[in-house]
Order: C-alpha cells, then structure tokens, then sequence
C-alpha cells in the first residue's frame, strides 16, 4: 500500500486475561496526500484508541501503522494530534501564543522571530487575532479548540488527525468550524483524518468516509464523495451526491445497530 | 467607610481586649515572671537590635535547610512521580518517613554531627523536604494523561517533559508543600537552637529564661511571629504572581 | 516481561521498602563507613527495642506522651471549630479572631516553653497550653473555610424544612462542613505530636522526647533509634483513631468521594 499514512491488520486491545477488551481487529486503511478523510463510526467503537494507534502514541498488538513510508513506532515529525479532550490538551500557564510556539519547538530553519510571525499568522487564520496574548482558560471552549489546532498546524505538520474536534459546539459555530477547517486544510497543505459521529458532518467536510464497523472495529465501507470543492453548507448539503453518500452510510449504521440488536 | 473596613476596625477589639485581660492579669501576679504587653513592649524597644541579628541567623539557617531541600526534592519528587514504578513501590518508605516528626531526629543528628550550622542545616533540610517531596509526587504522579501525550506528540524528551510540563503543572501543589516546609522549617531551626545551644532566637529565648527575662523572651517571640506574617504574605505573593493560571479569576473573554 | 516484573514489585513493594531500608542499613554498617557507635547493626538496634519494650520506665514515657498528644488533640479540635462556628455567627468576631491567629499561628511551639514555664509548671497545663496553642488553627481555619461554603441550595432547603439558624447550624452547615473540618483536625494531629516532643525535650523530666535526649547525650544510639521508632508508631496510631472518628463521623462523604472516583 502506498499513501501518507498507512494501517496494515492493526489490532488492538486493552488489558489481558480474564478482562481483556479487542477493541481493533484487522483494520486496513490508506491515506493519500492531500486528502481529507473522515472516520465515521458509533460511541465507543474505538475511534479514539485508532487515531492514538495511527499517531503513534499507542502501539498496537498486531499489524503495522505506516508514515511517509516509515514505520510508525513513536509519534512521527509531520504528524500532529488535535485531542478530543482539548481543552485539558492546552497548557494553562501559557499564553494562546505561547501554546503555539510550544507546537513548534522541533520546527527547524526558523529563529524565534520567524516562529512569532508564523505562530501568529496562524494564529490570524484560524480566527483568533487578538487573542494571541489570553490564556486558553480565558477563552471560549470553541476558541481553545482553535488554539488546539493552530498548535497542530504550526509543529510543521502534513498531516493533522482531528478527533471530534466540533462534538461540543453549538449548530452555527460547527457550521462555522467545519468550513474553517476546510479552509486551513487547503491553505496549509493538510492531509486531514477527522474522527467523528456525526454522519452529515463526515460527509460534508471529506473526500472520502471511512465507516467503522461495531468493537472490535474495522473498515466496513469506504464511500468516495464525489462533489466539488469549495464545499458550500446549503447547495452541498442539497446536491444529490451528498444526499446519497448520506443515505449510504446510514444505512450501514442502521443496519449495524440492529445486527448488533439481534445478537 | 465600607462595611469591610468597619468590620475590620472593630475587630481589632478582639486583640486588643485579649492585651488588656492579659495587661490586667499581670498586675494582679506582680511578678517579674509575667509580664505584661506593657513590660513586653518596652523590652521590645531595649532588646531589638540584638533580637534582629539573633532572629536574621536563625533564618538564615532556616533558608538555607530550605534551600537544599528544594534543590534535592522537587527535582526527585518530580522523578519519582514521572517513573511510576519506582514512585510507586517507594510509597510506603516516603509514608514512613512523614510518620516521624522531624524535631525526633535532633538528638540523632546531634550525635552524628555534632551541634555546629552543618547539623543543624541537616536538621532543616530533614524537616523541609518532607512535606517538599511528598506534595512535589503527589502532583507529578496525579498528572492528567492528557499532558503526557501531549508532550509526546510534540517529541519531546522525558527531561523536556519534566521541566516543561511536569514541574509546571504540579507547582500549585509544590507551593502547599512548600508553605508546610516552610514552617517546619522554622519550626526545628528555633527548636535545634534552643536544644544545642549556640546563637539564634532560640538561643536567645533560652538565655531570657534561664536569666529570668522573660519580657525580653516574649520580646522575641513577637519578632518571630513578624517573621512569619511577613515571609507568609511573601508566599503569598509569589503564589499570586507565578500561579495565576491555577487560580483563574477571570472569565472567558467571549 | 518488563510489565510483569513492575506489577510485582508494586504488589509487594511494604516488604521491597522494609528489606531496602534494612539492607541499605546494614551494607553501610558492614562497610564501616561510619562509627559504629553512632550507626549500630539492625540486630543490636532489634535488641535495644525489645529491651525497652520491656522496660517499664519507656511504657510509661510511651504513654504519657500519647495521651498528651492526643488530649491536646482533642482540646484543639473542639476550640477550633467553636471558634469557626463563632466566626461563622459574627463577622466582627471573625475577623477578629483571625488577627489573633494570623500573629499566633507562626509561633513554632518551641518558642513558647520556656516562657510559659515559670507560670504553668512541668506537668499537664504546660503541656495543655503549648499543644492548644499550636494546633487549634488547623481546625479552626479549615472549619471557617468550610462552614462558609455551604452552598445556599442546602441552606435554602433547610429553610423550607422550618429549621432556626441553630437548627441550620447543628444539622445542615456543621455536618456538611465536617469533612473539611476533618482534613485540619488530622494535620492538628501531626503538629501535636510534633509540639508534644518538642515541650518534652524542652522541658526535660519526663516523656519520650525527653528520654529521647537523654539517650543521646549518653550515646546510647540504640535505644535513641528505637525511641525514635516509638514516636513513628505513636503518629500511627493517632493518625489511625482520627481516622477511626472521621469515618464514623463522615462516613457519607467518603462513600460519595469513593463513588465519583
Ligand atoms: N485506556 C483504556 N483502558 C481500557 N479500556 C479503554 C481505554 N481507553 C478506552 N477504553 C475502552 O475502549 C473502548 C473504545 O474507546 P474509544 O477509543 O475512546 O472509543 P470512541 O472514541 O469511539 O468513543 C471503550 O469501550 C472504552 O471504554
Ligand atoms: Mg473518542
């Protein structure tokens, strides 16, 4: 398989013995450069613990994460995690600023006043200016999420892994966020994997849905979006193949829970 | 006036009536051997200068206990809270440790070195790092997973993660260690001096009694307790301005 | 196998802390790096302790210290939270209260021996005084703190229930505020201990501390070891009655801590 990031019959499971939990079975994915992916799959089915495999901060018990062609056995330089828990994620004793430039100290080829500028350039375009000098705890939650992910961009990162970042904002500012994202991603050359529940929302923002099956998880579907970008939140969301990918993926969902039902 | 302000005027007649019940007291006893804040007052005035030196070495023992202590524990509670396992199994010898008042260990460290500065030093370096390392691994050791990922997905060192995301993060509970240490410290510098007798306060307050001055004693009882308000209040301080973040009093900006 | 070797070593890591704080003792004995007669082997220290265990006179001194400690104790925590419950009445007072403990409160016990001495004697009122003074304010600070946050949905519920401000007081603010007042009161329990042995090596007749000194100026190493353990086992079991207390007293609040964990 080639691709930015690669997954080759991951596997993964919690404890041992009596209560040992397999929470990955046999999970293959391929990531292109440029793309933007989203995982699609219920609470609990182990989204989370696959996006800590794919970033390298856990180790999975079988199979094989890939990175650039590397083996992926610690957090790679290039790949940046925004955490679904973001806001315990930001350091309180620092500025949003300073949070920032935290993201960039392996960042070579630039001095320190260079990372300012660019801290604060990005900084500007995730929608903060201003509020370069506040601390995270004197932001909204909405904003932190945002200094999270300036963070991400800002550590030289290819490719960004979004965990839930809008499950805990209000329709407008998720509307608002999910074009934001698309924006950055196009504007900074992110290669993007978002996680989330939300069927609509993975449809909107991707290129391509990957829809996890029930613990232990796996692919069970992939559904290519066939629609034009820019992506618009009222004519996309009325075109005919974003209704149908839609309907595809709920389906699968639907007929997954009642599987599981029957069980 | 605020009712604050009144509030705090009025109870001053707190101690105030506390000083005359005991001003009172003295005059009924007529002894030299309790006297009033009247006779405390004036041996204030007669003895200041040489409670001052007395009192400024005492605290300079206590800070230099004080101070090797941090240096030692901070770092090591730090350690032992970020290597789980050592930290962990090592648990009951720190419980055992904080089980024994430190003053108990004076006479032992009399006998091993004798009643110089270094011995006592040993004493208050003893009696700070306690509550310095038990706070300093309770934090690191409680520290949210989250930070750890954090600091490894932004590659950096397990030193890097100490001093810049462990140190931090448990400095709140290093500044109630460090209160706590703070008045042990204290507590067994006054305490050595008045046992292996040399100079300092404690020495001081030992000479008044044995020369049955006790206004001049009480005299440098207060002086202590000017110490303390006045190094509390530093603390104080130092919190306000560097753990600012922990104790967050403003509001979201939006 | 690194996993399994960790799980072990935290399962027995009591007897891992005894056998290296032992083995360490005796490596450094063996070696000779220190005077043996300021550093004895474990065994002669063993023998030394057992011998006091038998020794009438180190019983006697063992408990008189405890119930010391454990008297003031007690003394302190009820002065502590009347004086909370008083400045919980009376804003004047409060305040006023908390000057005379903000000058107090950094007073080491020591200091106030030798003063108090010619006035109090050697025996328990000495003791009572120094011990009270220096340990009432953990309890009365943390019970000031707690019976001031007692959230007004409580109070408002005790309210409709018809009860007086006493009433309020006795049932809803002091039971809500008693863990915390429990959290000063088993602090004031190390500080007790700590002025108990302290006025004991000061005043110097009678209790461990001053047996403790005696020892040590007679270079009996052993025994001032084993003394020093006497006074561990003494911080044990009083940490261990205020305990038994919290737990019968506020047994509510740490079911409902354990819950949320
Ligand atoms: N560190 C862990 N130890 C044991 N079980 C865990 C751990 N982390 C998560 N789990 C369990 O694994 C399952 C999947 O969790 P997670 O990956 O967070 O799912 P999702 O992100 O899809 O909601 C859940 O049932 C969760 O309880
Ligand atoms: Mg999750």
């Amino acid at each position: 398989m080639t691709g930015i990031l690669t997954a080759s019959d991951v596997g993964k499971s919690y404890g041992s013995g009596d209560t040992r939990m397999a929470i990955i079975d046999g999970l293959n994915l391929s990531i292109a450069k440029g793309e933007f992916v989203s995982l699609v799959g219920p609470s609990g089915c182990g989204k989370t613990t696959l996006l800590m495999c794919l970033s390298g901060l856990l180790s999975p018990n079988l199979g094989k994460v890939g990175f650039k062609g590397q083996v992926v056995t610690a957090p790679p330089i290039g790949l940046s995690v925004v955490f679904q828990d973001y806001s315990r994620s930001l350091l309180p004793w620092k500025t949003n600023l300073d949070n920032v430039l935290f993201g960039m100290r392996r960042v070579t080829g630039m001095d320190a006043a260079q990372k300012k500028a660019r801290a604060l350039e990005i900084l500007e375009a995730v929608g903060l200016p201003g509020f370069a000098g506040h601390y995270p705890w004197q932001v909204s939650g909405g904003m932190q999420q945002r200094v999270a992910i300036a963070r991400g961009i800002a550590s030289q990162s290819e490719l960004l892994l979004l965990d839930e970042p809008l499950a805990a904002v209000d329709a407008q500012t998720r509307a608002d966020m999910q074009d934001l994202l698309l924006d950055l991603a196009k504007r900074f050359d992110q290669t993007c994997v978002l996680v989330t529940h939300d069927v609509e929302e993975a449809v909107y923002m991707a290129d391509r849905v990957l829809v996890l099956g029930p613990r232990p998880t796996r692919v069970v579907r992939e559904i290519v979006v066939d629609l034009p970008k820019p992506r618009d939140q009222i004519s996309t969301r009325e075109a005919p193949a974003f209704l149908h990918a839609r309907h595809e993926v709920m389906e699968l969902i639907r007929s997954m829970r009642q599987g599981k039902a029957l069980s | 006036m605020t009712r604050q302000t009144r509030i705090a005027l009025w109870g001053l007649l707190v101690p105030l009536a506390i000083l005359a019940l005991w001003q009172v007291a003295a005059m009924l006893q007529r002894t030299p051997l309790f006297p009033g804040p009247g006779k405390v007052a004036l041996a204030i005035w007669a003895n200041y200068p040489v409670i001052l030196r007395e009192l400024g070495i005492t605290l300079l023992r206590a800070v230099v206990g004080f101070g090797l202590a941090a240096v030692t524990m901070i770092p090591l509670g730090i350690f032992l809270g970020r290597v789980r396992v050592i930290g962990r199994v090592l648990e009951p010898l720190m419980d055992m440790l904080a089980t024994l008042p430190p003053p108990a260990i004076i006479p032992l460290v009399m006998l091993f070195a004798g009643t110089g500065d270094g011995a006592k030093v040993v004493i208050i370096a003893y009696a700070a790092a306690v509550p310095l390392l038990m706070n300093t691994y309770e934090a690191s050791h409680s520290i949210h997973p989250m930070l750890s990922r954090v600091a490894r997905s932004l590659h950096l060192s397990r030193f890097e993660t100490m001093r810049l995301i462990d140190l931090p993060s448990s400095l709140p509970m290093i500044a109630t260690g460090a209160r706590l240490a703070i008045a042990s410290s204290l507590l067994v510098s006054v305490t050595s001096e008045m046992l292996l007798a040399t100079n300092g306060i404690g020495t001081f307050l030992q000479r008044s009694q044995e020369t049955f001055k006790i206004d001049a004693g009480l005299a440098g009882i207060a002086f202590i307790s000017l110490a303390g308000i006045i190094v509390n209040a530093g603390v104080f301080r130092l919190e306000k301005n560097w753990l600012f973040w922990h104790y967050r009093d403003q509001r979201p900006a939006e | 196998m690194i996993p399994g070797i960790a799980v072990l070593a935290e399962k027995f890591r009591v007897p891992i802390c005894i056998a290296l704080v032992l083995g360490v003792w005796q490596i450094v004995f063996v070696l000779g790096v220190v005077n043996e007669k300021y550093f004895p082997s474990i065994p002669t220290i063993a023998v030394a302790f057992g011998q006091m265990l038998t020794d009438g006179s180190v019983i006697a001194a063992w408990a008189t210290t405890f119930l010391r400690a454990l008297i003031g104790l007690i003394g302190a925590a009820l002065l502590g939270v009347a004086l909370a419950i008083v400045s919980d009445l009376s804003p004047i007072l409060s305040r006023g209260i908390r000057y005379v403990s903000d000058v107090l409160q950094p007073i080491p016990p020591a200091a106030f021996v030798p003063m108090a001495v010619f006035m109090l004697g050697l025996g328990s009122k000495l003791y009572a005084f120094v011990i009270i003074l220096v340990t009432v304010w953990p309890p009365y600070l943390n019970g000031v703190a707690a019976l001031a946050g007692v959230g007004p949905v409580q109070l408002n519920t005790g309210r409709m229930f018809g009860l007086t401000n006493w009433g309020l007081l006795w049932r809803v603010k002091l039971p809500a505020a008693l863990p915390e007042i429990f959290t000063g009161i088993r602090y004031a329990a190390t500080i007790s201990l700590i002025a108990v042995i302290v006025s004991e090596m000061l005043a110097g007749r009678d209790g461990i501390g001053f047996m403790i000194f005696k020892k040590a100026f007679a270079m009996r190493t052993p025994e001032v070891f084993g003394l020093m353990f006497l006074v561990a086992i003494n911080g044990v079991l009083l940490n261990g009655l205020v305990n038994l207390l919290r737990r019968g007293l506020t047994g509510w609040h740490m079911r409902m801590m354990e819950r949320s964990e």
